[in-house]
């Protein structure tokens, strides 16, 4: 008679081990569902771009015009870079320029 | 300006430079004739005898494709050391911007004769240095002004 008291015991005693388990769990999906809708898998393809925008233009602003203003800051750059190089210094390294892309 | 007063050939005696000079052979070029291309296999390194040749880089500007202009090379300069590093691709694109004129250095005889001359291997190696080494100082300098303004712009 004892080890069937026993037996039975233990397997109550399991059955409420897989019960409280199972409502633990769900229990955290339910915590969890608000976070859920900010992740990546729900965001879907916002996660993976396939293409990164191109860069803005100024209203009025064409290609053309842009390219231009590039060039010349690039020019403008690389002369502030070799002022640097031909006298290293802090104050020479972030001098300004007239770069038309800062102004 | 002489051969041996050229950057990559500067500090070789004017018959040490011609010696380096005769592995080449001349290339004209006219405006807008593009001598090499961003990735292409680098197997010349070049010489402007004459003219100008334009060093740019492909940037997207709204929408298009742009080639910016990076550097610009001119008489008694070097180009295409890509040529002398691995893994011998070109990381830019050059085009001639007017009436040029180049001398094509083949890699591999270039290298044969600086092998059997070790001592103006050294020479002309040294240089190549200090052409890599300026471009790298040039871009490192122009890398950190970006940053700094970025900073600022974050800042602001």
């Amino acid at each position: 008679m004892q080890p069937l008291i026993m037996s039975i015991s233990l397997c109550l005693l399991g059955f409420a081990v897989c019960v409280l388990t199972f409502a633990a769990a769900m229990g955290n999906k339910d915590e969890e569902e608000p976070a859920d809708v900010a992740s990546p898998r729900k965001r879907g393809e916002q996660f993976f771009l396939d293409e990164v925008p191109p860069p803005a233009l100024e209203l009025g602003d064409t290609a053309d015009a842009f390219v231009s203003r590039l060039r010349t800051h690039l020019r403008l750059e690389q002369e502030a870079a070799r002022a640097f190089l031909d006298l290293p210094s802090a104050d020479s390294l972030h001098a300004s320029t007239d770069s038309p892309l800062w102004h | 300006m002489l051969p041996h007063e050229s950057d990559l050939l500067a500090g070789l005696s004017p018959d040490d430079a011609s010696q380096v000079l005769v592995l080449g052979g001349n290339r004209a070029l006219s405006p807008g004739e593009v001598i090499f291309e961003l990735g292409d296999e680098a197997r010349d390194l070049y010489l402007v005898k004459k003219g100008r040749v334009e060093l740019t880089l492909p940037m997207r500007v709204g929408g298009t494709q742009e080639d910016v202009p990076v550097e610009e090379r001119m008489a008694a300069q070097m180009l295409g050391w890509s040529a002398l590093v691995p893994p011998h691709r070109f990381t830019l694109k050059a085009t001639a911007t007017v009436e040029t004129e180049l001398l094509v250095l083949p890699r591999e005889d270039l290298q044969r004769f600086l092998a059997s001359r070790p001592e103006l291997g050294l020479v002309v190696m040294t240089n190549l240095a200090a052409i890599v080494g300026q471009r790298f100082q040039l871009f490192q300098t122009m890398w950190l002004r970006q940053v700094q303004r970025a900073v600022e712009m974050r800042n602001a």
